[in-house]
C-alpha cells in the first residue's frame, strides 16, 4: 500500500521560499552539474567553478523572492550564475591580459561560419575551455547567454569596438579548433 | 538567422543539459550556509510544551483520584482534629472549677468526699484512735487521698458527658460526609491493580491531507560508467511511502485503582521508495528504496472507565521517543540508456529521535483466564524535528495519524487480585 505524489518545479521552488531544507536540496540536486557548467566555461577551473557554483546557490536562495514567474526559472537562475562568475573575473582582473589569437588568422578564410553541429558537449566545451580568457568570457556571453555587444561592453568595462575584436577573433579561433578537430 | 543566432542555438542545444560531476559531498558543503527557517526550534518548545501539558494533565488526573479515594479517612482526621481543641478547651475550663472545689475544706469523716453526682462510692477511710500527731498525721494523708479521689471521679463524670455530646458531633459529621461524598465522587471498585504483559502490532494510516504525500526531495546522483547521465527535462520525481509497521512488547504497571502506566519497546518498520520520471522520453528511472529501522519507548497513562465481567474500556494518554536505528537505502539506475547497472546498498545512521504524542482508546476482551486481546484506535502526532530531520518518510511528509493497535495482553494474577478486591 503506498500513496503517489507527482513533484514539480513549483512544489520545489515553493519549498526553497519558505526555507524548507528538503526543497533546497533538491533544487540543488537538479541543477548544480549543470550550474558548475556554466560557471566553468567562464572561470576554466573545475575547483573554482565548483565554489563560484556554491557562491551561486547561496545567493540564489538568499533572492528567491525576487524570482517571478513571468520566465523560465533556468534562464533567471543562470544569470545569478554568469554574473557571479562576472564578478569573480573582474575582482581577480582576468580580462587585462594579453590578447593574441592571430596565430589562427591564416588556417580558415574569415567568411566561413562556424559550425558546432558536428561536435559533442564535451567537445565544445573543451574547445571554448582553450580560447584566451577574456574572448572566451565575451564568446560566452554573446554568443551562448544573449547578451548584446553594447551590454558586455557595458558589463565589462571595455568598449563596443574591444568586445567586438575580441568576439571576431574568438569566432576566429574557434572555427581553426574545431577544423583541426574534425580533420582528425 | 543571422550566423551569431545559428551558432547560439547550437550551442543552447548541446550545451542546455550538459552537467559537470561532484563529490557527493558537495552539498555539506553550501548547506550551513543557506537560509534557514527563523522557527526551526518551534517545534521543540512546542513539544515540551505538550509534553508537559500531558504530564500536568496525568499528574493531576492521578491526584484527584487518589484524593477522593482517602477521603473518608482524611475528613475523619479532620473531624477529630476540630474536636480535639474543644475537648483541651473544656478541659481547661473545667479544671479551674475543681480545682476551686477541692480547694474547699470538707469534713473528714468515713461517708464524707462522696459528692451528690458521683455515681461510684467511694470506700470509707479507717479512722483509729491514738494520739493528736498521729491523728493529725493519719487525718492529713485522708485529706490528700480523698481530694485526688474526689478529683479523679469529678473528672470521670465531665468526661462521659463530654464524650455523648462529642460522638453526638462526631456523627453529624459523618452524615454530612456521607452525603457530601455521594453528590460529589463515585468510588470505582479497588479492582485491576495487577501488571501486565503484551505483545502488539500497529499500523497508522495518515489521515492529513486526503491521504496523500506532500513532496519528495531527494534526488540521487545518476551516472553512466562515471559519466554524466545526460537527463533532459526533468520534470518531476515520485515517492511512494508505504504504510509504517509496528511490532513490541509492552509492560503495564499499576499506579492507582484503575491506572496504570504503560510502557515497553516498541519495533517500527517503513519503506520508501523513490523515483524520478523523464517526461520527454517517457523513461522511469528507479532510483531508491529506503528502509527506515526505529525502536521507541512509549510511555502512557492509562485509565479504565468500565471494566465488566469480560470486557474493558479504557483510555490512554502519553507519547513516545524513537530512535533510528538505520536507514538502509537500495539504489538503482535504469532506463533506455542505462541498463543492467547493479543495484548499490547502503546504510546510513539516523541522527535525532523521533518523539510523538498519542491518545488512545482501547477495548479489552478477555479470551481465558489472565489472557485478554485487546484493540486501541487513536490518533498519533509525530512531531515534526527541524534541528535533526528525519528521513523523508510517510510521518514526516504527514505527522497526523489514525493509529491502529492491536494485540494480547497477559496480566499477572489478576483472578487473585479479583478475588481479593471484592
Amino acid at each position: 500500500m503506498g500513496f503517489y505524489k507527482t513533484v514539480t518545479l513549483n512544489d520545489v521552488l515553493a519549498g526553497c521560499k519558505v526555507c524548507n531544507p528538503k526543497s533546497q536540496r533538491h533544487l540543488y540536486d537538479l541543477y548544480a552539474g549543470r550550474m558548475t557548467a556554466v560557471c566553468m566555461r567562464y572561470c576554466n577551473d573545475y575547483e573554482t567553478a565548483r565554489d563560484l557554483m556554491h557562491e551561486g546557490f547561496i545567493r540564489l536562495f538568499n533572492h528567491l523572492d525576487d524570482f517571478q514567474d513571468k520566465g523560465p526559472f533556468e534562464a533567471w537562475m543562470r544569470r545569478i550564475f554568469v554574473n557571479v562568475s562576472l564578478e569573480y573575473i573582474r575582482r581577480n582582473d582576468l580580462l587585462r591580459e594579453a590578447v593574441d589569437i592571430d596565430t589562427f588568422s591564416n588556417v580558415l578564410p574569415n567568411n566561413e561560419n562556424v559550425s558546432f553541429s558536428e561536435l559533442s558537449a564535451e567537445d565544445i566545451m573543451n574547445v571554448i575551455s582553450k580560447l584566451p580568457d577574456c574572448a572566451r568570457v565575451i564568446f560566452n556571453m554573446h554568443g551562448i547567454e544573449g547578451y548584446g555587444l553594447a551590454e558586455i561592453a557595458q558589463i565589462l568595462n571595455m568598449s563596443e569596438t574591444a568586445v567586438r575584436s575580441q568576439h571576431a577573433r574568438a569566432k576566429k579561433k574557434l572555427r581553426a579548433m574545431i577544423c583541426e578537430l574534425i580533420n582528425k | 538567422m543571422t550566423n551569431d543566432e545559428k551558432i547560439r542555438q547550437q550551442l543552447s542545444e548541446k550545451l542546455a543539459d550538459f552537467e559537470c560531476n561532484l563529490p557527493k559531498d558537495d552539498w555539506e558543503m553550501i548547506a550551513p550556509y543557506l537560509p534557514q527557517a527563523t522557527h526551526s526550534r518551534k517545534p521543540v518548545w512546542l513539544a515540551s510544551a505538550a509534553a508537559g501539558i500531558a504530564v500536568l494533565l496525568t499528574g493531576g488526573l492521578v491526584w484527584l483520584y487518589q484524593s477522593a479515594d482517602t477521603s473518608p479517612d482524611t475528613q475523619h482526621t479532620t473531624a477529630q482534629a476540630v474536636i480535639s481543641p474543644q475537648t483541651v478547651e473544656h478541659n481547661r475550663t473545667v479544671k479551674p472549677a475543681i480545682r476551686q472545689q477541692t480547694t474547699t475544706p470538707q469534713p473528714l469523716s468515713a461517708t464524707s468526699g462522696v459528692s451528690g453526682t458521683a455515681k461510684t462510692t467511694p470506700q470509707p477511710l479507717p479512722v483509729e484512735d491514738s494520739t493528736e500527731s498521729a491523728a493529725a498525721e493519719v487525718q492529713a494523708d485522708v485529706s490528700i487521698q480523698e481530694k485526688k479521689q474526689f478529683h479523679s471521679e469529678t473528672q470521670i463524670v465531665i468526661d462521659e458527658e463530654e464524650a455523648n455530646r462529642l460522638m453526638n458531633q462526631q456523627r453529624q459529621l459523618d452524615k454530612q460526609q456521607e452525603a457530601h461524598s455521594a453528590t460529589t465522587l463515585k468510588h470505582v471498585p479497588q479492582k485491576r491493580d495487577w501488571w501486565n504483559i503484551g505483545i502488539q502490532a500497529n499500523v497508522s494510516p495518515s489521515i492529513a491531507n486526503g491521504f496523500n504525500v506532500k513532496q519528495s526531495m531527494f534526488l540521487p546522483s545518476i551516472q553512466n560508467n562515471g559519466k554524466p547521465l545526460v537527463i533532459r527535462s526533468l520534470a518531476s520525481r515520485v515517492a511512494q511511502h508505504d504504510l509504517p509497521i509496528s511490532v513490541g512488547l509492552s509492560l503495564g504497571i499499576p499506579i492507582a485503582s484503575g491506572w496504570d502506566v504503560k510502557t515497553g519497546l516498541t519495533y517500527t518498520f517503513s519503506h520508501s521508495k523513490f523515483y524520478s520520471v523523464i517526461r520527454s522520453t517517457g523513461v522511469t528511472v528507479t532510483a531508491c528504496h529506503q528502509y527506515l529501522h526505529y525502536l521507541g519507548i512509549p510511555i502512557m497513562a492509562s485509565h479504565r472507565f468500565f471494566d465488566h465481567e469480560r470486557v474493558a474500556l479504557y483510555v490512554s494518554l502519553g507519547g513516545m521517543a524513537e530512535k533510528g536505528i538505520a536507514n538502509v537505502q537500495l539504489k538503482e539506475s535504469g532506463n533506455n540508456e542505462v541498463t543492467g547497472t547493479d543495484p548499490s546498498r547502503v546504510i546510513n545512521a539516523i541522527d535525532g529521535v523521533q518523539f510523538s504524542l498519542a491518545s488512545n482508546m482501547g477495548i479489552e476482551v478477555q479470551l481465558y483466564r489472565d489472557l485478554d486481546i485487546y484493540f486501541e484506535p487513536g490518533l498519533v502526532w509525530y512531531i515534526p524535528e527541524n534541528i535533526y530531520p528525519q528521513p523523508e518518510n510517510m510521518r514526516t511528509e504527514n505527522p497526523l495519524y489514525i493509529s491502529l493497535t492491536a494485540g494480547l495482553r497477559f496480566n499477572i494474577h489478576r483472578q487473585a487480585a479479583k478475588k481479593g478486591a471484592f
